[in-house]
């Protein structure tokens, strides 16, 4: 019996925790908080965005199609000169005698084979331009 | 003991690990573990000022004693970082240049600026010894020396430099050696027995023959055309007369022209070999016949070996009479051999 009394006060007690229905009140201000949320306002932004591209495309396409007529009625207009198309060229070549001699083992040997001196004055024009970066006005080095 | 044994192998992994991350991620080398000269050369080449034509001549001048040392301190002010970078390189610091080979098309930008760096350095070894500071004089002697030593990778060309900058650091040694003491002629001897050897004659015809003719190999072997394609970047080469001539005829001859320049290399060799009188005379003959040659091959890439020989031998000797004068002048009064 006394087992009975207690299942009954606990059944009572959850039935009072029962969610209560929502008011109509709360319910019209979800709804207007919801209208104005961030993602509410992006999705109307994106749009908006669509909107304004279509038409600046649409825009885009007229004025192609009568700049492109207005071309074909000005008949005296220039034609461009038509381009050459670049064909495979000869493998570009080394030293050429009137460039002067690239840093190679066989410009320096050609030089060592030379007259006296050749060689030094090979490898001074060579000191002179290769890696040419610092000068006197940018001198990182002068004191 | 195998439970132990294991765990101590997951511990060297880890700890090598750790050891290889850390080795990585260093941004800098220590000076004190430099572990490729041509490195620290290459950063020292990338300071050196921008030479202009006067600097050239007055960089000869000076060498001459055709001007006053104190004109070159501008030219030393704007190479000082570069000079004070090389300092870190120590004698049995290993030199790699890596250079790509690629036969006689072969880059060595290096040369050029690694004899304006030695240069500079023996300048500069001859104002301080001027002003009074031997010790520094020595170690851009020194260092000048390494530097010829370090340049010459054997090629006969890459000799040649190694050989006028140690020409001119002889020099300069000779003109300090009445103002060292005695410790300081110790230094420098000490300094030049350390240098890396110098290579031979003999070995740098060897490698020339190596570079040279592995690159001509092929050409010789294919077809005219073929040969023809393979030449066309190398320019002044292609653009010869002996080049057409040789190209002008049958695979067969050519093998035969590669065969004998084959052995007009071997032929200096044996030649160098020769007792000093005979070597002299013999590679001098040899040269001669090379000019004149009916074999276009050999016309073309037969170096003038006998200049570049007497020179290096000439470097040998002076090497040897320095060293001979520093221990001489080092030894106690009335003791000189």
């Amino acid at each position: 019996m006394n087992e009975q009394n207690k299942n009954d006060h606990l059944e009572q007690e959850l039935r009072n925790l029962q969610p209560r229905e929502l008011s109509d009140g709360f319910m019209e201000s979800l709804g207007r908080r919801l209208d104005m949320s961030p993602v509410v306002r992006e999705s109307t932004r994106r749009q908006k965005l669509v909107k304004v591209s279509v038409a600046g495309a649409v825009a885009a396409m007229l004025l192609i199609a009568l700049w492109g007529a207005s071309d074909l009625l000005n008949h005296d207009a220039p034609v461009p000169p038509e381009r050459e198309i670049a064909g495979p060229k000869e493998a570009p070549r080394q030293e050429k005698p009137d460039e002067p001699p690239k840093p190679t083992l066989f410009a320096y040997s050609l030089a060592a084979s030379g007259q006296q001196g050749d060689l030094e004055e090979l490898l001074d024009y060579h000191a002179r331009t290769l890696l040419p970066t610092v000068t006197d006005s940018n001198s990182v080095a002068y004191p | 003991m195998t439970k132990y044994l294991l765990q101590l192998l997951i511990a060297l992994v880890l700890f090598g690990g750790i050891c290889g991350r850390s080795f990585a991620e260093e941004p800098f080398a220590s000076p004190a573990k430099v572990t490729n000269a041509a490195l620290v050369y290459w950063q020292a080449f990338a300071l050196l000022p921008e030479l202009s034509d006067g600097d050239t001549k007055l960089l000869s001048h000076l060498e001459k004693d055709e001007q006053p040392l104190n004109k070159a301190e501008p030219l030393l002010a704007r190479s000082r970082l570069a000079l004070g970078l090389i300092r870190h390189v120590k004698p049995d610091t290993p030199c790699r240049w890596e250079l790509i080979e690629d036969g006689p098309s072969t880059l060595l930008p290096h040369l050029s600026k690694a004899r304006l760096l030695a240069r500079l350095l023996i300048l500069k070894a001859r104002i301080d010894a001027k002003s009074g500071d031997r010790a520094m004089a020595l170690d851009q002697l020194s260092q000048a020396l390494l530097l010829a030593r370090n340049v010459d990778d054997g090629v006969l060309v890459q000799m040649l430099v190694g050989d006028s900058i140690e020409s001119l650091a002889v020099d300069a040694a000779q003109e300090l050696l009445p103002t060292l003491d005695r410790r300081s002629r110790d230094r420098l001897s000490e300094a030049i027995v350390n240098l890396p050897p110098r290579a031979t004659f003999g070995k740098a015809i060897m490698y020339e023959r190596d570079v040279f003719a592995e690159w001509l190999r092929p050409i010789v072997s294919d077809d005219n055309e073929e040969a023809r394609e393979k030449l066309k970047p190398m320019g002044a080469i292609n653009d010869s007369a002996d080049m057409a001539a040789i190209l002008a005829e049958t695979r067969e001859q050519r093998t035969q022209w590669f065969n004998e320049l084959l052995a007009a290399y071997g032929d200096i060799v044996k030649a160098s070999r020769l007792p000093l009188p005979n070597a002299n005379q013999e590679i001098i003959r040899l040269e001669q016949s090379f000019s004149e040659s009916p074999n276009p091959l050999i016309r073309l890439f037969m170096p003038a070996s006998s200049r570049a020989r007497e020179r290096h031998m000439q470097i040998d000797a002076r090497l040897a009479e320095l060293q001979t004068a520093l221990q001489d002048a080092a030894k106690p009064e009335g003791k000189s051999s």
